[in-house]
C-alpha cells in the first residue's frame, strides 16, 4: 500500500492539475486577504468579518473542487488505462486501490489549503493579534477535512462512472450541488413549504460542505444570525461545542461512507 | 496430484499452496465460462483445461473472446461459470499473476523508475526471474508521457514480468515493439516458462509465437474452435508456395495440383494457396513437373485459414492478376 501511495502522490502532485490549482487558490487566497486587510485589522481573525467570511468560502468552494474532480478523474482513469486491471492482478485490494487514489488526490488538495492559507498567513502577519492564530489554525483545520470528504465523494463519483468525460461532468454537477445548489433548494423550499426540524436536520447531514461552512463560523463564534437557520438550529440544540463535534462528525461521516462505497463499487463491476 | 483449488462462480478463488503443475496437469480449468458486456455475448460457455509450466498462445480474430478470456482469469472480470487455479497459481502469494491488459496506459506523469519501482514492490520479495537486458529500456528519469508507444510498451512489459509470478497472462505484449524488443520479450517469456511459470499470451495471429509457444488455443465466437500443439495448428494455417513463371508460362498447369486449395497469378508469379503441412506435397509435385527448387519461395502461413477447408478440397481462382505486377511482390 505504501508504494501505490507513493507512486500515485508523487504523479500527482507533480501533474499539471495540482500546480494549476495551487496557483490559482494562492491567488485567490492573497486577492481576498488583501482586499480585506482592513476588516481583518478592525475584527481580526477570530471573529466573522466580510473577508473571514470571504476566506473560508473560498478555502470550502475551490480546494473541494479539486479533490472532487480529480479523484473522480484518478479512478475512472485508472480503469480506462487498464492501469487498475493490471493492479488488482498483482494482488493489490481495491480498498487499497481506492485509499491510495484517495490520500494521494487529498493531499494534492491539502496542497492547495497550505499554500492559499500560508499566503494569507503572510499578508495578514502583523495585522491581526497572536490570539487568533488558533482560530486560524482551525479554519484550516476544517477546510482540510472538507477537502477529504470531496475528494472522497470524487473517488466513490470516478468508481461508479463509465469514462473520464462522464466522471468529469457528474464531478461537477456534484460539486454544484454540494457547494451551492443544495443551499439554494433548502433555502428555496423551506420559504415555501416551511419545513420542519426534520428538513434542517436533513439539511445539515446531506451536505458536508454546508457542515464544514457552518462548523468554521461557530469557531469563529458566529452569531445565529450569520450562522443561518441549520446552524442557528444546531446551537439552540446541542450547544457551541456539541454544534461543532456534530458537524465535524458529519463531515467525517461524508468521508468514510463514500470510501467504503468506492470498494464496494470496485468489487462489483469489470476492470 | 495436483493441489484442489477453491471453486466459487464468477470468481477466481485460489488454490491450496502445494505441489507445482506439470505440463500433464492442467494449472487452469475453467468450466462454463460466460461473459457479456451489455447484451453482447463474448464468451459463451467456455469450457478449458491449460497446462502448467507452458506457454500457450490465445489466438482468434477480433472480437474472438481472447482479452476477455485473459480478464477473467486475471480476475479483473466479472463472469459467470467457474475459473480454478490449481497448484501455485492458486496460492495466495503476492505477485503471483502479473497481468497486462492489451489498452493499458500507464501514468503519463510517472517516470519509469517510479513504474519499475512500484511493480517491483508489488513482485513480493523474491528476486526477479528474468530480467531485461541493458538498452531495453530508456532512461529512468524519463516520464511514461514523453515515450514513444514501443518504449512505452518495453516499460509496461519489464514491469509486468517482474518478480517470479506463477501465472503470466499478456494481453498482445507484443504490439508496438521492433523486432529486436520482441526478440527479448519472446526470451523472457520463455525463461519465465522455463523456470515453471504458466503463460498465456493472447494474439490476433500466431505467427510471432509459434516458435516458443507449446500450445495454441484458438478462441472463435466465444468458443474453444482449437486447442493443440503449436505444430499442429502451423500445419493447419493457409501458407502460399510462390512459383516464378517462365515467359511461355501462363500457371494453369499449376490448378492440377493436389493440396493446392487456391491458385493466383500476380504478376510473374503465381501463387499456390495450401496448408502448412501439404506444402512439402505441393513442392515435391512441383519438382515432378520440373520446377527448380530456384523458383519457389514460401510465404505464411496465415492464421485466418484455420477455418473449415473447401468441401472438394480445393479451390482455384486462376489468373486472378494483381494491379501491381512486379514479381517482388510474391516472396
Amino acid at each position: 500500500m505504501t508504494a501505490l501511495a507513493v507512486f500515485r502522490t508523487g504523479t500527482l502532485l507533480r501533474g499539471r492539475s495540482t500546480a494549476a490549482a495551487v496557483i490559482v487558490f494562492c491567488v485567490a487566497t492573497g486577492l481576498v486577504t488583501i482586499l480585506g486587510l482592513g476588516s481583518f485589522r478592525q475584527v481580526g481573525l477570530g471573529s466573522v468579518g466580510p473577508a473571514a467570511a470571504a476566506l473560508i468560502n473560498l478555502a470550502l468552494l475551490l480546494p473541494t473542487a479539486q479533490g472532487l474532480l480529480v479523484g473522480a478523474m484518478t479512478m475512472t482513469g485508472d480503469r480506462e488505462r487498464g492501469f487498475g486491471a493490471m493492479l488488482r492482478a498483482r494482488g493489490v485490494r481495491p480498498a487499497v486501490l481506492v485509499l491510495t487514489a484517495w490520500l494521494a488526490v487529498a493531499l494534492s488538495s491539502w496542497l492547495s489549503i497550505a499554500a492559499g492559507f500560508g499566503v494569507a498567513a503572510v499578508i495578514v502577519a502583523g495585522n491581526v493579534p497572536v490570539d487568533d492564530l488558533p482560530a486560524f489554525s482551525a479554519i484550516v483545520g476544517i477546510s482540510l477535512v472538507a477537502a477529504a470528504a470531496a475528494t472522497a465523494v470524487g473517488v466513490l463519483i470516478g468508481t461508479l462512472a463509465s469514462n473520464r468525460l462522464q466522471a468529469m461532468l457528474a464531478g461537477l454537477a456534484t460539486w454544484f450541488a454540494l457547494a451551492i445548489g443544495f443551499d439554494l433548494i433548502v433555502i428555496g423550499l423551506g420559504a415555501f413549504l416551511r419545513l420542519g426540524e426534520g428538513a434542517i436536520v436533513f439539511a445539515i447531514f446531506a451536505d458536508p460542505l454546508t457542515a464544514a461552512r457552518v462548523a468554521a463560523l461557530l469557531v469563529l463564534d458566529a452569531g445565529a444570525g450569520v450562522l443561518g437557520p441549520t446552524g442557528a438550529y444546531l446551537l439552540g440544540r446541542l450547544g457551541h461545542d456539541g454544534a461543532l463535534v456534530a458537524l465535524l462528525a458529519v463531515v467525517v461521516t461524508w468521508t468514510i461512507v463514500p470510501l467504503v462505497l468506492a470498494v464496494q463499487g470496485i468489487l462489483r463491476r469489470d476492470g | 496430484m495436483t493441489a484442489p483449488a477453491a471453486v466459487v462462480a464468477g470468481r477466481v478463488v485460489a488454490g491450496r499452496v502445494g505441489l507445482a503443475p506439470t505440463r500433464d496437469e492442467p494449472a487452469i480449468v475453467v468450466r462454463g465460462l460466460t461473459k457479456a458486456y451489455g447484451r453482447t455475448r463474448v464468451v459463451d460457455a467456455l469450457d478449458l483445461a491449460i497446462p502448467g509450466a507452458m506457454l500457450t498462445a490465445i489466438v482468434g480474430g477480433n472480437g474472438a473472446g481472447k482479452s476477455t478470456l485473459l480478464g477473467c482469469l486475471a480476475g479483473v472480470l466479472r463472469h459467470g461459470g467457474s475459473v480454478r487455479l490449481g497448484g501455485p497459481i492458486g496460492a495466495p502469494r503476492p505477485g503471483r499473476v502479473a497481468y497486462l491488459p492489451q489498452r493499458i496506459r500507464l501514468p503519463a506523469g510517472a517516470t519509469v523508475d517510479e513504474v519499475m519501482r512500484l511493480f517491483r514492490s508489488l513482485a513480493g520479495p523474491a528476486t526477479d526471474r528474468v530480467v531485461p537486458p541493458d538498452g531495453f529500456l530508456v532512461a529512468g528519469h524519463r516520464r511514461i508521457g514523453e515515450l514513444s508507444g514501443g518504449q512505452a510498451q518495453r516499460v509496461v512489459l519489464a514491469a509486468t514480468l517482474l518478480g517470479t509470478p506463477d501465472l503470466l497472462l499478456l494481453d498482445e505484449p507484443l504490439a508496438n515493439l521492433d523486432d529486436g524488443a520482441k526478440g527479448v520479450v519472446r526470451e523472457m517469456l520463455v525463461a519465465h516458462r522455463d523456470a515453471g511459470a504458466t503463460i498465456l499470451v493472447a494474439s490476433p495471429a500466431a505467427f510471432e509465437l509459434l516458435a516458443d509457444a507449446d500450445e495454441v488455443i484458438r478462441i472463435e465466437g466465444g468458443g474453444v474452435a482449437f486447442q493443440g500443439p503449436g505444430a499442429t495448428y502451423l500445419a493447419g494455417l493457409r501458407t502460399t508456395v510462390w512459383v516464378a513463371l517462365d515467359p511461355a508460362d501462363d500457371g494453369s498447369a499449376f490448378h492440377e495440383l493436389a493440396a493446392v486449395e487456391r491458385t493466383r497469378i500476380v504478376g510473374r508469379w503465381a501463387a499456390l494457396d495450401c496448408r502448412g503441412r501439404d506444402v512439402s506435397a505441393v513442392i515435391g509435385a512441383l519438382g515432378d513437373r520440373g520446377v527448380a527448387a530456384a523458383r519457389i519461395r514460401v510465404a505464411g502461413p496465415a492464421d485466418a485459414a484455420i477455418g473449415p477447408q473447401p468441401a472438394d478440397g480445393r479451390r482455384t481462382a486462376a489468373h486472378e492478376v494483381s494491379p501491381v505486377g512486379s514479381p517482388e511482390l510474391g516472396p
